[in-house]
């Protein structure tokens, strides 16, 4: 009993000690903390003065040590008090504080006196004060500002709406029953009555109590460092068994080297320090303990997740398992910046989307903390939230909106969790637990959305090379199509200018030309007619005189019809009778051969036969022309398809390549020695084009020339 | 038909002054956030309503903007054919309840709530509750079940509908009850109002500033108040009478209605409060804690716990502003639209009219309040407000143009009437015309012997001391343009009761301070003749 007795304060001094030191090591500029840890020094110092005084070894000192108790006793009930109303907001009278601060003064004022303890006495239990005269006024007066403390509690407990809050305070509310009802019977030894003196038990208890609202409840903030340092703190409880169950063995050793001993075990001991944490954390997060190891083992090996909607499947579903939710889903901002449903949980019947610029989003933004669905009814800002959300929020329960930040401190998505499945409010743990977890996450997420979205970007990328690889095929051709047509427009712009300027020389020509010329011609007649027994040297000059006319008639006639461009009056004519007609028309050197080749008989087509009779004979004319020397002129007509295709081949002299391109522009000519002025072949392509028909030539210079025509032939079947 | 509150009902004090005071904590940035979500979801709600439609030419704005650029502004006459006498048809959804105006410009305007925006405008008007009786910030001295002596108009006025909202939604005890309150007329109400707050006590009184007054200067008049009546013998009235006698005896004066009736605080609505502020605060102990709304637009601002200048409330109504200049021009060609400035464009000293567009699928969209306002600051120094600082100026149809130099307003002539020192019953002032000459005629029944040519020597004093385009004015001119009728003792109490008599509605018992039309005036000289 009696090592009991020694160990139990010692045990509440250090208790309370290390207490005060977390909570201080917080935040120390905290007036609450402050206050706090002020209280649980002042227990810690309860506990050591016990001890001192258990451990005395003669009544003087025992003495000293009571005194002193005494003063810490009171002063245990006024940084009692002014902690609780600080804590709690409660207001009472402004001299409350000033009063119980002015009753401890005056007790210490009093202590040196025999008025509050008179003496010391000893029992079965150890020593134990006398009391004075006013030891039952100094106890109540402590009783009362404990009583004050405990009712602003259980007030501040009745009006609080918060889960947290109230737990805190149930706790600390206990925590002072069980101390004034411990207390109680350490009075009762003062007063005479034989009780062991356990009242240094109720500190204990109130510390432990403490803990727990402190760090499950979140009495005053504090989240890691007071995980870790319960688990400190229970460490030192294991090695402190050992070190009691040492020292029951009967082997004494000082205060202090028990302190370092503890000290160094501490650190000597990581693997019993893991253990004690992971069971502080199993008894922090409770049963979801072992989904929070598996969130945690998930987060560690997600860096190695590319596949974004298997990471978010997997992290909601987590989530989900973890928190007990009854719904997760995973918002992640799509590309117009609003935030969409990327995976979800269980109620997938939602696509609630938050806007970028929803009150919500900037909220979260701004406090980058987790939102509760209480706070958006409380929240000004969020007072603006859409009915329309606000109403799709009550109907999927959501009762978190935790947000994701990446390394640059931008939201990249938001978690929004539904209710409980057993509709109990979250707690600050599970809070917790969703901060470790998102912390991991958020970057992860990130990484993972980043390169989808990269992914996506990249063969969107790779589709619109392709697609631009086709655009430039296409458009290559495009260009050579549309070169050609330009070309081609280019050409019969050019050519039009250029028949313009011969028409309207032509028109001038012809003007100035048919008069003199027919006057020639009527001369040349009458000369012929008089001079009908002249010599044949003087009637070979006449007819020279009419041919020559008659030449320069046909050459102004030709520049006219180029100018003048007449449409073809068209008949259906069969070809083979026009082609005869144009061989039976013309001139024939004996040294030229004419032969009608492959011809399909009864070929017909619609044409004007003054004009193509007239492209008939250019080519045939220019074909005996190219064949000086001799040679064959073949003529075929034949049916291809819905065209007749007429083909002059002769066996002349051919014509060079860099001539062949020009061959039917017009006043081109390789025959200016012969009086060609370069038309007949223009005049054709312009007859041919009229009649929706080709003209072609191909030539081999040495070998010969063939000029192939295309008419579109009439079917009788179509036609009908 | 309400649901109680959770919030309001839980007693978390920080949380209930979040959530109902935290506005006062708001940036300019974050108002106009507020604001334009809130309107553009009301556009989104609305626009496919047919009033919606009517009014917006069946355009859907897409930005504010757009909004301001295409929707033209708006007065009652271009929603009386459509909601006229309570005709929910062409809503975006159908209302809750129907309250009206008091009616003062003509006939009464009939206005729809949706249960949402009863829903803010209760929060409203409970958090001008929370300010009246708030001594700092966050302090929160009213929760359900306090004791709210409530002399107002009842339904179908706006503060009628209030009033079953601060029962039914916070669960506030109101005296005397509504099922009663509604029963008696406005001065029995008063009457049976302060009997029972002296039997169950009293924790805020919500009044209009001339009735508190009134009841004030009756207590402390000798032939007033006071009297006896059974009812005192009550133990706990009596212990209230003996608690109030002792507390005057230790301050050596005479006893005073806060002894009596010792409230947190007194919510006061209407251009009175402000003038009579001292006087209020001297009878009942408490300055008065001004509200500014209407029965269009819900609460729109309220004075913070320093009960100074007002804050506007931004989940109401979005707010918009017309300067004087633009208003003026507006005044004078009827065609023209004058353009309106945001919260973000105030600038201090200057008086603008307020257009305002409802939240929570109500109608009114950039509609003209005809209110005019002052800021007074662009923010609070004292509480740390960010946010522009109003002052309720006028009413535009209370303007009284004189010379084209000063517009006084009803606020101004008030005070300098209360300035002379004179004792009067009730007063009414018109522009008229003495030989063509436009003058200020003021109609006072005294309750003291004056002169008429000494009152208008005094009330022109004082109208120079409070306006300089007054003192301008009068400068130009080099004439006092006062002139004061005087009228019978009983000429107003007469006019009151015969109202009464003929079932007037609470709102026309009394003729209006401002520009009462011809008839009035003539019944009034009519009823001075009769003494």
């Amino acid at each position: 009993m009696h090592n009991f007795l020694i160990i139990t304060p010692l045990f509440a001094f250090g208790l309370s000690l290390v207490l005060a030191i977390f909570v201080l090591y917080r935040d120390h500029r905290n007036n609450i903390n402050r206050l706090f840890s002020i209280f649980l020094i002042s227990m810690a110092l309860w506990g050591f003065f016990t001890y001192g005084l258990r451990s005395s070894s003669n009544t003087d000192t025992a003495l000293i040590w009571d005194k002193a108790l005494v003063s810490i006793v009171v002063l245990c009930g006024v940084t009692f008090l002014h902690f609780s109303i600080i804590r709690t907001r409660i207001k009472l009278t402004k001299w409350l504080i000033p009063i119980a601060y002015i009753v401890l003064l005056v007790v210490i004022g009093l202590l040196p006196s025999q008025l509050i303890v008179k003496g010391i006495a000893e029992d079965q239990y150890g020593y134990y004060p006398v009391g004075g005269l006013l030891i039952p006024i100094i106890a109540l007066a402590s009783y009362t500002f404990f009583i004050i403390g405990l009712s602003n509690f259980i007030r501040a407990y009745r009006a609080s709406s918060s889960y947290e809050e109230r737990n805190s305070y149930l706790y600390i509310i206990v925590g002072v029953c069980f101390f004034l009802f411990l207390g109680v019977i350490d009075l009762a030894s003062v007063f005479g009555v034989p009780l062991p003196p356990i009242a240094i038990l109720g500190n204990i208890i109130f510390s432990i109590l403490a803990s727990i609202a402190l760090l499950k409840f979140k009495l005053i903030d504090m989240h890691v460092v007071f995980r870790r340092g319960v688990a400190y703190l229970l460490l030192m409880v294991v090695i402190g068994l050992v070190l009691l169950a040492f020292d029951l063995t009967g082997l004494s050793m000082p205060f202090w080297g028990y302190l370092l001993l503890l000290v160094a075990v501490i650190l000597a001991f990581p693997r019993l320090w893991v253990r004690i944490q992971r069971l502080v954390d199993r008894w922090f997060f409770g049963e979801r303990f072992d989904y929070m190891e598996a969130l945690v083992d998930f987060s560690r090996e997600s860096h190695e997740i590319g596949d974004l909607n298997y990471l978010g499947r997997s992290l909601t579903g987590l989530i989900y398992k973890a928190l007990q939710a009854s719904s997760v889903r995973l918002l992640l901002p799509s590309n117009s910046g609003d935030f969409t449903v990327q995976a979800s949980e269980v109620d997938v019947s939602s696509q609630i989307t938050l806007k970028k610029y929803s009150p919500i989003v900037l909220w979260l933004e701004d406090n980058k903390d987790i939102l509760r669905r209480q706070d958006l009814d409380v929240v000004p800002l969020l007072q603006s939230l859409s009915s329309s959300i606000a109403n799709e929020i009550k109907r999927i329960k959501a009762e978190l909106f935790v947000p994701m930040f990446s390394r640059d401190n931008k939201l990249v998505g938001v978690i929004i969790v539904g209710e409980k499945a057993n509709q109990q409010p979250y707690s600050f743990r599970d809070e917790y637990l969703m901060q470790i977890v998102i912390n991991h996450m958020a970057v992860e997420l990130e990484n993972a959305h980043l390169y989808q979205t990269e992914k996506g970007q990249r063969e969107e990328l790779a589709a619109r090379d392709l697609q631009l690889e086709e655009y430039s095929v296409n458009l290559e051709q495009l260009v050579e199509k549309r070169t050609l047509e330009l070309r081609d427009t280019q050409d019969k712009l050019a050519i039009s200018a250029k028949l313009a300027a011969i028409g309207q020389l032509a028109s001038g020509v012809a003007h100035e030309l048919r008069n003199p010329l027919a006057v020639i011609n009527n001369a040349a007649y009458y000369l012929k007619m008089v001079l009908g027994d002249a010599d044949e040297k003087v009637k070979r000059h006449l007819d020279m005189m009419e041919k020559e006319v008659i030449r320069s008639s046909n050459v102004i006639e030709g520049l006219l019809d180029l100018a003048r461009s007449k449409e073809p009056v068209l008949s259906d004519v069969v070809l083979n009778t026009v082609i005869e007609e144009v061989i039976s028309s013309i001139d024939i050197p004996e040294n030229i051969k004419v032969e009608l080749g492959q011809c399909d008989t009864e070929v017909t087509a619609a044409i004007d036969v003054n004009q193509v009779e007239r492209v008939f004979s250019n080519l045939a004319t220019n074909a005996i022309q190219a064949m000086s020397k001799g040679g064959t002129l073949t003529i075929g007509c034949r049916r291809q398809k819905d065209y007749a295709v007429i083909e002059f081949r002769d066996t002349g002299r051919g014509i060079p390549p860099e001539n062949l391109k020009r061959i039917f522009e017009s006043m081109f000519t390789t025959k200016s020695d012969m009086g060609n002025i370069g038309i007949g072949l223009a005049i054709s392509k312009t007859i041919i084009e009229a009649h929706k028909g080709t003209i072609d030539v191909q030539s081999e210079v040495g070998k010969g020339t063939t000029f192939t025509v295309s008419l579109p032939i009439i079917d009788s079947d179509k036609s009908e | 038909m309400f649901e109680k509150e959770p919030v309001f009902q839980s007693g978390d004090k920080a949380r209930i002054w979040e959530k109902y005071c935290g506005f006062l904590d708001l940036s300019v940035k974050e108002f106009m956030q507020i604001q334009e979500n809130l309107l553009m979801e009301q556009i989104d709600l609305v626009a496919d309503s047919p009033i919606g439609k009517a009014i917006m030419k069946g355009q859907k704005p897409e930005s504010l903007e757009d909004f301001r650029k295409s929707v033209p502004l708006t007065t009652y006459e271009d929603y009386a054919s459509i909601i006229g006498e309570c005709q929910g048809d062409a809503l975006a959804v159908k209302p809750e309840v129907w309250a009206h105006t008091s009616g003062r410009g003509g006939g009464f305007k009939w206005v729809p709530y949706t249960s949402r925006a009863l829903e803010k405008w209760g929060d409203s008007a409970l958090c001008d509750l929370i300010l009246a009786t708030a001594e700092r910030k966050g302090d929160v001295r009213i929760k359900p079940g306090s004791r709210l002596l409530f002399i107002l108009a009842p339904r179908p006025y706006a503060s009628g509908v209030m009033s079953i909202l601060f029962t039914e939604r916070y669960g506030l005890k109101l005296i005397p009850p509504i099922e009663l309150s509604e029963k008696l007329q406005f001065w029995e109400r008063i009457e049976m109002g302060f009997k029972l707050a002296l039997r169950h006590g009293v924790d805020i009184i919500g009044a209009v500033g001339t009735v508190l007054v009134k009841m004030g200067e009756n207590f402390v008049n000798p032939s007033g108040g006071k009297k006896f009546s059974l009812s005192m013998l009550h133990p706990v009235v009596l212990g209230r009478l003996l608690r109030a006698w002792f507390r005057s005896r230790v301050h050596s004066r005479s006893m005073m209605p806060y002894d009596l009736w010792p409230a947190k605080g007194l919510s006061c609505g209407g251009t009175d409060a402000g003038i009579y502020r001292k006087t209020i605060e001297s009878y009942w102990g408490r300055i008065p804690h001004e509200i500014y709304g209407a029965t269009e637009a819900g609460v729109i601002g309220m004075q913070s716990w320093v009960k100074k200048g007002m804050t506007l409330f931004p989940y109401s109504s979005f707010f918009e502003f017309i300067p004087e200049e633009e208003r003026q021009k507006g005044e004078k060609d009827k065609q023209y639209m004058p353009a309106t400035v945001l919260l973000d464009e105030l600038k201090p000293g200057n008086i603008y009219e307020v257009v305002i567009t409802n939240f929570h699928r109500m109608p009114f969209l950039r509609y003209r309040l005809t209110d005019l306002i002052k800021v007074v600051s662009l923010e609070e120094e004292e509480t740390g407000i960010k946010l522009p600082q109003i002052v309720f100026h006028a009413r535009a149809n209370d303007l009284i143009d004189l010379y084209s130099i000063v517009m006084l307003e009803e606020k101004t002539v008030w005070q300098a009437i209360i300035e002379t020192g004179i004792s009067y019953e009730d007063w009414s002032a018109r522009k008229e015309y003495e030989n063509d000459w436009p003058v200020l005629r003021v109609y006072i029944e005294a309750k003291q012997e004056v002169e008429a040519d000494v009152l208008e020597q005094r009330i022109n004093e004082r109208l120079q001391d409070l306006s300089v385009l007054y003192t301008e004015a009068v400068e130009e001119v080099q004439k006092n343009p006062v002139r004061v009728t005087l009228l019978s003792p009983g000429s107003f109490r007469r006019y009151y009761e015969g109202k009464m008599k003929a079932g007037a509605d609470l709102a026309h018992l009394k003729p209006s301070h401002m520009n009462a039309p011809d008839n009035v005036i003539q019944e009034l000289l009519r009823l001075s003749k009769e003494e």
